[in-house]
Protein backbone atom coordinates (compact mmCIF):
# COMPACT_ATOMS: atom_id res chain seq x y z
CA UNK A 1 0.00 0.00 0.00
CA UNK A 2 1.44 3.53 -0.69
CA UNK A 3 2.58 5.27 1.98
CA UNK A 4 0.83 8.27 0.82
CA UNK A 5 -2.84 6.47 1.81
CA UNK A 6 -4.05 9.24 4.43
CA UNK A 7 -7.29 9.27 5.99
CA UNK A 8 -9.27 11.37 4.67
CA UNK A 9 -12.93 13.56 5.44
CA UNK A 10 -14.38 11.51 8.08
CA UNK A 11 -13.64 8.09 7.18
CA UNK A 12 -9.86 6.24 7.11
CA UNK A 13 -9.97 5.16 3.30
CA UNK A 14 -7.97 2.05 2.17
CA UNK A 15 -6.88 2.00 -0.99
CA UNK A 16 -5.97 -1.00 -3.01
CA UNK A 17 -2.53 -0.81 -4.20
CA UNK A 18 -3.18 -1.04 -8.29
CA UNK A 19 0.29 -0.69 -9.20
CA UNK A 20 1.74 -3.11 -11.80
CA UNK A 21 4.49 -4.98 -9.62
CA UNK A 22 7.65 -4.84 -11.10
CA UNK A 23 10.00 -7.88 -11.54
CA UNK A 24 12.86 -8.13 -8.14
CA UNK A 25 15.57 -6.87 -10.74
CA UNK A 26 13.54 -4.09 -12.11
CA UNK A 27 12.16 -2.69 -8.35
CA UNK A 28 13.24 0.63 -6.88
CA UNK A 29 15.32 -0.46 -4.18
CA UNK A 30 14.51 3.43 -2.53
CA UNK A 31 11.84 3.51 0.28
CA UNK A 32 7.95 4.72 -0.48
CA UNK A 33 8.05 8.63 0.08
CA UNK A 34 6.66 9.99 3.23
CA UNK A 35 3.87 12.56 2.79
CA UNK A 36 4.01 15.90 4.58
CA UNK A 37 3.61 16.88 6.83
CA UNK A 38 4.73 14.02 8.76
CA UNK A 39 8.14 14.41 6.55
CA UNK A 40 8.85 18.17 8.09
CA UNK A 41 8.05 15.99 11.51
CA UNK A 42 10.48 13.86 10.85
CA UNK A 43 13.48 15.71 9.00
CA UNK A 44 13.28 18.20 12.54
CA UNK A 45 13.50 14.91 14.72
CA UNK A 46 16.24 13.59 12.89
CA UNK A 47 18.67 16.41 12.67
CA UNK A 48 21.74 15.81 13.53
CA UNK A 49 21.75 12.21 12.81
CA UNK A 50 22.59 11.64 9.61
CA UNK A 51 19.26 10.63 8.44
CA UNK A 52 16.73 11.65 6.36
CA UNK A 53 13.21 10.75 6.88
CA UNK A 54 13.21 8.56 4.16
CA UNK A 55 16.35 6.61 4.97
CA UNK A 56 15.19 6.63 8.43
CA UNK A 57 11.85 4.72 6.91
CA UNK A 58 14.10 2.15 5.12
CA UNK A 59 15.91 1.95 8.84
CA UNK A 60 12.81 1.25 10.86
CA UNK A 61 11.82 -1.39 8.34
CA UNK A 62 14.99 -3.02 8.73
CA UNK A 63 15.90 -2.39 4.95
CA UNK A 64 19.18 -1.31 5.82
CA UNK A 65 22.27 -2.72 7.71
CA UNK A 66 22.97 -0.47 10.56
CA UNK A 67 26.74 -0.93 9.78
CA UNK A 68 25.84 1.11 6.28
CA UNK A 69 24.89 3.82 8.34
CA UNK A 70 27.30 6.68 10.00
CA UNK A 71 28.09 6.33 13.91
CA UNK A 72 25.95 9.17 14.37
CA UNK A 73 22.66 7.16 13.35
CA UNK A 74 23.48 4.33 14.84
CA UNK A 75 21.07 5.29 18.13
CA UNK A 76 18.58 6.94 16.00
CA UNK A 77 18.63 4.04 13.78
CA UNK A 78 17.94 1.08 16.55
CA UNK A 79 15.29 3.69 18.29
CA UNK A 80 13.19 3.46 14.75
CA UNK A 81 13.82 -0.41 14.42
CA UNK A 82 12.63 -0.68 17.76
CA UNK A 83 9.78 1.39 17.27
CA UNK A 84 8.41 -0.36 14.36
CA UNK A 85 8.68 -3.72 15.32
CA UNK A 86 6.40 -2.73 18.73
CA UNK A 87 3.94 -1.31 15.93
CA UNK A 88 3.63 -4.10 14.42
CA UNK A 89 3.10 -6.12 17.44
CA UNK A 90 -0.42 -6.50 18.44
CA UNK A 91 -1.20 -4.94 21.35
CA UNK A 92 -2.28 -7.26 23.38
CA UNK A 93 -1.87 -7.17 27.57
CA UNK A 94 -0.18 -10.65 28.85
CA UNK B 1 16.96 9.55 25.43
CA UNK B 2 15.73 8.13 22.18
CA UNK B 3 11.89 8.18 22.54
CA UNK B 4 11.65 10.64 19.97
CA UNK B 5 12.61 8.00 16.96
CA UNK B 6 10.58 5.40 18.42
CA UNK B 7 7.42 7.25 18.28
CA UNK B 8 8.67 8.48 14.82
CA UNK B 9 8.54 4.99 13.75
CA UNK B 10 5.02 4.41 15.05
CA UNK B 11 3.98 7.34 13.28
CA UNK B 12 5.50 6.35 10.15
CA UNK B 13 3.78 3.19 10.34
CA UNK B 14 0.94 4.15 11.33
CA UNK B 15 1.27 6.21 7.86
CA UNK B 16 2.13 3.36 6.21
CA UNK B 17 -0.83 0.86 7.22
CA UNK B 18 -3.41 3.64 7.16
CA UNK B 19 -4.31 2.41 10.89
CA UNK B 20 -3.56 4.32 14.59
CA UNK B 21 -0.79 2.76 15.83
CA UNK B 22 -1.12 1.38 19.84
CA UNK B 23 0.90 2.82 22.73
CA UNK B 24 -0.78 0.98 25.24
CA UNK B 25 -2.67 -3.14 25.41
CA UNK B 26 -4.73 -1.07 27.83
CA UNK B 27 -7.25 1.50 27.78
CA UNK B 28 -6.03 4.53 29.73
CA UNK B 29 -9.17 5.23 31.26
CA UNK B 30 -12.35 3.22 32.72
CA UNK B 31 -14.81 3.14 29.93
CA UNK B 32 -17.98 5.66 31.16
CA UNK B 33 -21.22 4.02 32.26
CA UNK B 34 -22.77 7.83 31.94
CA UNK B 35 -20.86 9.40 29.23
CA UNK B 36 -22.08 13.22 28.74
CA UNK B 37 -20.09 14.24 26.14
CA UNK B 38 -20.46 18.36 26.00
CA UNK B 39 -19.04 21.48 24.09
CA UNK B 40 -19.38 24.96 25.79
CA UNK B 41 -18.31 28.23 24.10
CA UNK B 42 -18.49 31.30 25.41
CA UNK B 43 -19.88 34.30 23.53
CA UNK B 44 -20.99 37.94 24.03
CA UNK B 45 -24.26 36.48 23.93
CA UNK B 46 -23.28 33.72 26.90
CA UNK B 47 -22.29 30.41 27.02
CA UNK B 48 -23.47 28.03 24.40
CA UNK B 49 -23.50 24.54 24.84
CA UNK B 50 -24.40 21.22 23.44
CA UNK B 51 -24.77 18.32 25.02
CA UNK B 52 -25.84 14.87 24.18
CA UNK B 53 -25.48 11.29 25.75
CA UNK B 54 -25.60 7.43 24.78
CA UNK B 55 -29.45 7.55 24.69
CA UNK B 56 -30.07 11.51 23.61
CA UNK B 57 -28.90 13.32 20.43
CA UNK B 58 -27.32 16.73 20.28
CA UNK B 59 -29.39 19.92 21.60
CA UNK B 60 -27.82 23.12 22.06
CA UNK B 61 -29.20 26.26 24.56
CA UNK B 62 -27.53 29.21 26.05
CA UNK B 63 -26.99 29.95 29.35
CA UNK B 64 -29.31 29.40 32.22
CA UNK B 65 -31.23 26.88 29.35
CA UNK B 66 -27.37 25.14 28.80
CA UNK B 67 -27.79 24.41 32.61
CA UNK B 68 -30.97 22.86 32.08
CA UNK B 69 -30.41 20.96 29.64
CA UNK B 70 -27.68 19.37 31.49
CA UNK B 71 -29.89 19.06 34.44
CA UNK B 72 -31.98 16.82 31.89
CA UNK B 73 -29.14 14.69 30.77
CA UNK B 74 -28.80 13.68 34.46
CA UNK B 75 -25.83 15.78 35.40
CA UNK B 76 -26.77 16.65 38.84
CA UNK B 77 -24.77 16.21 41.93
CA UNK B 78 -28.01 14.54 43.91
CA UNK B 79 -27.81 11.37 41.52
CA UNK B 80 -26.26 8.01 42.41
CA UNK B 81 -23.24 8.61 40.64
CA UNK B 82 -21.50 11.16 38.45
CA UNK B 83 -21.75 11.27 35.10
CA UNK B 84 -18.63 10.93 32.75
CA UNK B 85 -17.97 14.59 30.63
CA UNK B 86 -16.45 13.73 28.01
CA UNK B 87 -14.68 16.85 25.82
CA UNK B 88 -12.93 17.24 22.65
CA UNK B 89 -11.51 20.54 24.18
CA UNK B 90 -9.96 22.33 27.04
CA UNK B 91 -12.20 25.77 27.05
CA UNK B 92 -15.69 23.47 27.34
CA UNK B 93 -14.81 22.74 31.39
CA UNK B 94 -13.79 26.71 32.10
CA UNK B 95 -17.04 27.78 29.92
CA UNK B 96 -19.02 25.50 32.41
CA UNK B 97 -17.40 26.48 35.19
CA UNK B 98 -18.20 29.89 34.61
CA UNK B 99 -21.76 29.37 33.47
CA UNK B 100 -22.17 26.98 36.99
CA UNK B 101 -20.69 30.41 38.73
CA UNK B 102 -23.83 32.90 37.55
CA UNK B 103 -26.25 29.55 39.04
CA UNK B 104 -28.02 30.95 42.41
CA UNK B 105 -26.67 28.58 45.07
CA UNK B 106 -30.66 28.70 46.07
CA UNK B 107 -31.53 27.43 42.80
CA UNK B 108 -32.68 25.31 40.75
CA UNK B 109 -30.16 24.31 39.21
CA UNK B 110 -27.68 24.63 41.93
CA UNK B 111 -26.88 20.37 41.97
CA UNK B 112 -26.28 21.02 38.62
CA UNK B 113 -23.51 23.55 38.78
CA UNK B 114 -22.05 21.50 42.05
CA UNK B 115 -21.90 18.75 39.63
CA UNK B 116 -19.91 20.52 37.14
CA UNK B 117 -18.10 21.76 39.88
CA UNK B 118 -17.07 18.13 40.38
CA UNK B 119 -16.33 17.58 37.06
CA UNK B 120 -13.97 20.52 37.11
CA UNK B 121 -12.09 19.41 40.63
CA UNK B 122 -11.83 15.82 39.51
CA UNK B 123 -10.31 17.22 35.88
CA UNK B 124 -6.85 17.21 37.46
CA UNK B 125 -6.82 13.74 38.57
CA UNK B 126 -5.07 11.57 35.65
CA UNK B 127 -6.94 8.55 34.97
CA UNK B 128 -10.07 9.38 36.54
CA UNK B 129 -13.14 8.16 34.74
CA UNK B 130 -15.43 11.10 35.77
CA UNK B 131 -13.32 13.46 32.88
CA UNK B 132 -12.75 12.18 29.68
CA UNK B 133 -10.03 14.64 27.55
CA UNK B 134 -10.40 12.94 24.13
CA UNK B 135 -7.59 14.20 22.50
CA UNK B 136 -5.46 13.55 25.33
CA UNK B 137 -6.58 10.37 26.17
CA UNK B 138 -6.44 8.60 22.59
CA UNK B 139 -2.78 10.64 22.55
CA UNK B 140 -2.05 7.95 25.40
CA UNK B 141 -3.59 5.13 23.71
CA UNK B 142 -2.64 5.49 19.71
CA UNK B 143 0.02 7.85 17.71
CA UNK B 144 -1.40 8.59 14.02
CA UNK B 145 0.36 9.05 11.17
CA UNK B 146 0.42 12.73 11.77
CA UNK B 147 3.04 14.64 13.57
CA UNK B 148 1.56 15.30 17.35
CA UNK B 149 0.76 18.77 16.65
CA UNK B 150 -2.27 17.70 14.94
CA UNK B 151 -3.14 15.30 17.49
CA UNK B 152 -4.60 17.83 19.74
CA UNK B 153 -6.96 18.65 17.22
CA UNK B 154 -10.13 15.79 17.65
CA UNK B 155 -11.19 16.15 14.09
CA UNK B 156 -7.76 14.34 13.35
CA UNK B 157 -8.77 11.20 16.06
CA UNK B 158 -12.58 11.36 14.17
CA UNK B 159 -10.36 10.60 11.07
CA UNK B 160 -8.03 7.99 11.66
CA UNK B 161 -10.43 6.11 13.67
CA UNK B 162 -13.60 5.94 11.23
CA UNK B 163 -15.78 8.44 13.48
CA UNK B 164 -17.91 10.42 11.01
CA UNK B 165 -20.32 12.45 13.23
CA UNK B 166 -18.46 15.47 14.49
CA UNK B 167 -21.20 16.60 16.96
CA UNK B 168 -20.91 15.68 20.83
CA UNK B 169 -22.61 12.37 19.55
CA UNK B 170 -19.66 11.42 18.08
CA UNK B 171 -17.77 12.03 21.07
CA UNK B 172 -19.48 9.42 22.92
CA UNK B 173 -18.62 6.79 20.27
CA UNK B 174 -15.09 8.11 20.19
CA UNK B 175 -15.41 7.36 24.03
CA UNK B 176 -16.47 4.33 23.70
CA UNK B 177 -13.62 3.71 20.98
CA UNK B 178 -10.45 4.94 23.55
CA UNK B 179 -11.56 3.09 26.70
CA UNK B 180 -12.37 -0.21 25.05
CA UNK B 181 -10.56 -3.31 26.16
CA UNK B 182 -8.72 -3.88 29.56
CA UNK B 183 -8.26 -1.08 32.10
CA UNK B 184 -4.83 -0.47 33.33
CA UNK B 185 -4.64 -2.72 36.73
CA UNK B 186 -4.18 0.55 39.00
CA UNK B 187 -7.55 2.45 37.12
CA UNK B 188 -9.80 0.17 40.10
CA UNK B 189 -8.29 2.66 42.42
CA UNK B 190 -8.83 5.77 40.30
CA UNK B 191 -12.62 4.65 40.07
CA UNK B 192 -13.07 3.94 43.60
CA UNK B 193 -11.18 7.29 44.66
CA UNK B 194 -13.73 9.03 41.88
CA UNK B 195 -16.74 7.59 43.77
CA UNK B 196 -15.59 8.66 46.97
CA UNK B 197 -14.64 12.30 45.94
CA UNK B 198 -18.45 12.21 44.84
CA UNK B 199 -20.19 11.29 47.79
CA UNK B 200 -17.80 13.74 49.76
CA UNK B 201 -19.13 16.68 47.33
CA UNK B 202 -22.86 15.13 47.40
CA UNK B 203 -23.00 15.48 50.90
CA UNK B 204 -21.31 18.81 51.19
CA UNK B 205 -24.45 19.97 49.13
CA UNK B 206 -26.82 18.17 50.86
CA UNK B 207 -25.21 19.71 54.04
CA UNK B 208 -25.26 23.26 51.94
CA UNK B 209 -21.46 23.43 51.74
CA UNK B 210 -20.78 26.12 48.60
CA UNK B 211 -18.41 24.67 46.44
CA UNK B 212 -17.68 28.21 45.11
CA UNK B 213 -15.31 29.42 47.99
CA UNK B 214 -11.78 28.62 48.10
CA UNK B 215 -10.75 25.69 50.37
CA UNK B 216 -9.58 26.41 53.45
CA UNK B 217 -5.74 25.53 53.48
CA UNK B 218 -5.70 21.92 54.94
CA UNK B 219 -8.10 20.97 52.43
CA UNK B 220 -5.93 22.52 49.63
CA UNK B 221 -3.29 20.52 50.81
CA UNK B 222 -4.62 17.29 51.14
CA UNK B 223 -5.75 18.23 47.61
CA UNK B 224 -3.08 18.57 46.24
CA UNK B 225 -1.50 15.46 47.84
CA UNK B 226 -4.58 13.70 46.14
CA UNK B 227 -3.44 14.91 42.75
CA UNK B 228 0.36 13.98 43.44
CA UNK B 229 -0.66 10.40 44.67
CA UNK B 230 -2.77 9.88 41.50
CA UNK B 231 -0.67 11.06 39.31
CA UNK B 232 2.07 8.95 40.43
CA UNK B 233 -0.47 5.79 40.36
CA UNK B 234 -1.50 6.95 36.92
CA UNK B 235 2.52 7.11 35.66
CA UNK B 236 2.99 3.67 37.73
CA UNK B 237 -0.37 2.14 35.85
CA UNK B 238 1.20 2.64 32.28
CA UNK B 239 4.47 0.83 33.48
CA UNK B 240 1.96 -2.30 33.68
CA UNK B 241 1.32 -1.65 30.06
CA UNK B 242 4.12 -4.31 28.05
CA UNK B 243 3.79 -1.66 25.13
CA UNK B 244 4.41 1.03 27.37
CA UNK B 245 7.25 -0.30 28.81
CA UNK B 246 8.77 -1.31 25.48
CA UNK B 247 8.31 2.70 25.04
CA UNK B 248 10.27 3.43 28.43
CA UNK B 249 13.20 1.86 27.68
CA UNK B 250 13.98 4.75 25.52
CA UNK B 251 13.37 7.20 27.97
CA UNK B 252 15.40 5.54 30.80
CA UNK B 253 12.01 4.69 33.29
CA UNK B 254 12.41 0.64 32.28
CA UNK B 255 16.21 -0.36 32.64
CA UNK B 256 17.60 -3.71 30.84
CA UNK B 257 20.63 -5.46 30.95
CA UNK B 258 22.83 -8.99 32.30
CA UNK B 259 22.30 -10.16 35.71
CA UNK B 260 25.43 -10.51 37.61
CA UNK B 261 24.31 -12.23 41.28
CA UNK B 262 26.52 -11.53 44.31
CA UNK B 263 28.24 -14.99 45.51
CA UNK B 264 29.06 -14.92 49.12
CA UNK B 265 27.39 -13.56 52.68
CA UNK B 266 26.70 -10.29 50.70
CA UNK B 267 23.74 -11.35 48.61
CA UNK B 268 22.58 -8.73 45.81
CA UNK B 269 22.80 -8.31 41.99
CA UNK B 270 24.22 -6.05 39.78
CA UNK B 271 22.88 -5.67 36.62
CA UNK B 272 25.24 -4.07 33.80
CA UNK B 273 22.86 -1.90 31.36
CA UNK B 274 22.18 -2.30 28.29
CA UNK B 275 22.00 2.06 28.03
CA UNK B 276 23.59 4.54 30.31
CA UNK B 277 20.75 6.67 30.52
CA UNK B 278 18.71 4.69 33.41
CA UNK B 279 17.20 7.03 35.44
CA UNK B 280 17.86 4.60 38.33
CA UNK B 281 19.64 6.70 41.77
CA UNK B 282 21.29 5.20 45.19
CA UNK B 283 17.84 4.34 46.99
CA UNK B 284 15.52 4.24 44.04
CA UNK B 285 12.76 1.09 45.07
CA UNK B 286 12.57 -1.02 41.72
CA UNK B 287 10.85 -4.48 41.12
CA UNK B 288 12.81 -6.41 38.28
CA UNK B 289 12.42 -10.08 36.77
CA UNK B 290 14.27 -12.17 34.46
CA UNK B 291 13.42 -11.33 30.57
CA UNK B 292 12.45 -8.69 28.46
CA UNK B 293 10.19 -5.50 29.14
CA UNK B 294 7.11 -6.42 27.57
CA UNK B 295 7.58 -10.06 29.59
CA UNK B 296 5.45 -10.62 32.66
CA UNK B 297 6.12 -9.10 35.11
CA UNK B 298 6.53 -11.83 37.81
CA UNK B 299 9.93 -10.81 39.83
CA UNK B 300 11.65 -9.17 43.01
CA UNK B 301 11.57 -6.17 44.58
CA UNK B 302 15.08 -4.37 45.80
CA UNK B 303 16.42 -1.31 46.52
CA UNK B 304 18.83 0.84 44.12
CA UNK B 305 22.77 1.01 46.30
CA UNK B 306 24.78 2.28 43.89
CA UNK B 307 24.46 3.71 39.84
CA UNK B 308 28.25 3.48 38.76
CA UNK B 309 29.50 4.41 34.69
CA UNK B 310 32.29 1.77 34.46
CA UNK B 311 34.10 1.38 31.13
CA UNK B 312 31.37 2.90 28.92
CA UNK B 313 28.67 0.67 30.77
CA UNK B 314 26.08 1.81 33.30
CA UNK B 315 26.06 -0.98 36.29
CA UNK B 316 23.26 -0.75 39.04
CA UNK B 317 23.95 -2.59 42.15
CA UNK B 318 20.96 -3.79 43.69
CA UNK B 319 20.57 -4.78 47.51
CA UNK B 320 19.03 -8.40 48.66
CA UNK B 321 15.98 -8.70 46.60
CA UNK B 322 13.12 -10.01 48.14
CA UNK B 323 11.26 -12.56 46.43
CA UNK B 324 7.82 -13.30 45.00
CA UNK B 325 7.59 -17.05 45.90
CA UNK B 326 6.66 -17.62 41.84
CA UNK B 327 9.51 -16.10 40.65
CA UNK B 328 13.44 -16.92 40.74
CA UNK B 329 16.28 -14.76 41.12
CA UNK B 330 18.51 -14.45 37.74
CA UNK B 331 21.71 -16.39 37.04
CA UNK B 332 25.04 -15.03 35.86
CA UNK B 333 24.30 -13.85 32.35
CA UNK B 334 20.45 -13.72 32.15
CA UNK B 335 18.80 -11.06 30.78
CA UNK B 336 16.59 -9.01 33.03
CA UNK B 337 14.65 -5.78 33.47
CA UNK B 338 13.86 -3.33 36.55
CA UNK B 339 11.11 -0.44 36.69
CA UNK B 340 10.48 1.66 39.35
CA UNK B 341 8.43 -0.07 42.38
CA UNK B 342 4.42 -0.01 41.44
CA UNK B 343 3.06 2.46 43.41
CA UNK B 344 0.48 1.26 46.18
CA UNK B 345 -2.72 2.87 46.44
CA UNK B 346 -3.45 1.89 50.23
CA UNK B 347 -0.13 2.89 51.28
CA UNK B 348 -1.01 6.33 49.09
CA UNK B 349 -4.15 6.53 51.63
CA UNK B 350 -2.65 5.73 54.64
CA UNK B 351 0.01 8.46 53.67
CA UNK B 352 -3.03 10.70 53.22
CA UNK B 353 -4.91 9.98 56.04
CA UNK B 354 -1.43 10.59 58.55
CA UNK B 355 -1.32 13.95 56.48
CA UNK B 356 -4.47 14.60 57.05
CA UNK B 357 -4.13 14.25 60.81
CA UNK B 358 -1.32 16.39 60.85
CA UNK B 359 -3.02 19.34 59.09
CA UNK B 360 -6.25 18.89 61.39
CA UNK B 361 -4.70 19.30 64.60
CA UNK B 362 -5.04 22.18 66.92
CA UNK B 363 -1.95 24.27 66.69
CA UNK B 364 -0.59 23.61 63.14
CA UNK B 365 1.24 26.29 61.92
CA UNK B 366 0.43 25.55 58.48
CA UNK B 367 -2.98 24.43 58.57
CA UNK B 368 -4.01 28.07 61.29
CA UNK B 369 -1.47 30.34 58.93
CA UNK B 370 0.14 31.24 62.16
CA UNK B 371 4.43 31.96 61.49
CA UNK B 372 6.19 29.56 63.23
CA UNK B 373 8.86 30.50 65.61
CA UNK B 374 12.36 32.12 64.72
CA UNK B 375 14.50 29.64 65.56
CA UNK B 376 18.68 30.19 64.73
CA UNK B 377 21.56 27.46 64.29
CA UNK B 378 24.35 27.00 62.43
CA UNK B 379 24.17 26.22 58.83
CA UNK B 380 26.79 24.18 56.82
CA UNK B 381 29.09 26.76 54.70
CA UNK B 382 28.45 25.27 51.35
CA UNK B 383 24.51 25.94 51.87
CA UNK B 384 25.55 29.47 52.96
CA UNK B 385 27.40 30.10 49.75
CA UNK B 386 24.60 28.14 47.51
CA UNK B 387 21.97 30.62 49.12
CA UNK B 388 24.34 33.72 48.96
CA UNK B 389 24.19 32.63 45.00
CA UNK B 390 20.49 32.41 44.95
Amino acid sequence: MPLTTRPTGHSVVSVKDTTPRAEPADRDPSPPAIAEPLRSHAARLLTGTGLSPDTALAAARGEIDPADLPPEAAAAAAALADGWAAAEQEGTPR
Amino acid sequence: MTVEWFDLAGRMHAAATGRVTARLAHAPAPRPDWPVAVSARRARQGVTVTAATREHPPRTAIDGDGLALLHDLGVRITVGGPRTLVVADTHTLPALVALAHTTPRAGGRADTAAAIAFWADRADFPGTGVHLHLPATCQTRWVTGEPPTAERDIATWRAWLGVTDDTPAGLVTLADHVTAGPRLPTSAAVVRDDARAWHRARDDHANGANWAVADTRARAALGLRARCDTADLHQSGLLDDPLARRREVHTGTIVTGTAHPHTGRRAGLTVTCDRMDARLRAGNHVHGWAGEPDDGQSGWNATVADVQARGGALTVTLTAPRLDPRAHLPTAGERVTLRPAPTDPGMQNRGRGRYGTLYGRRGSWLSTGGRPTTTRRDVPLDVAIAAAEE
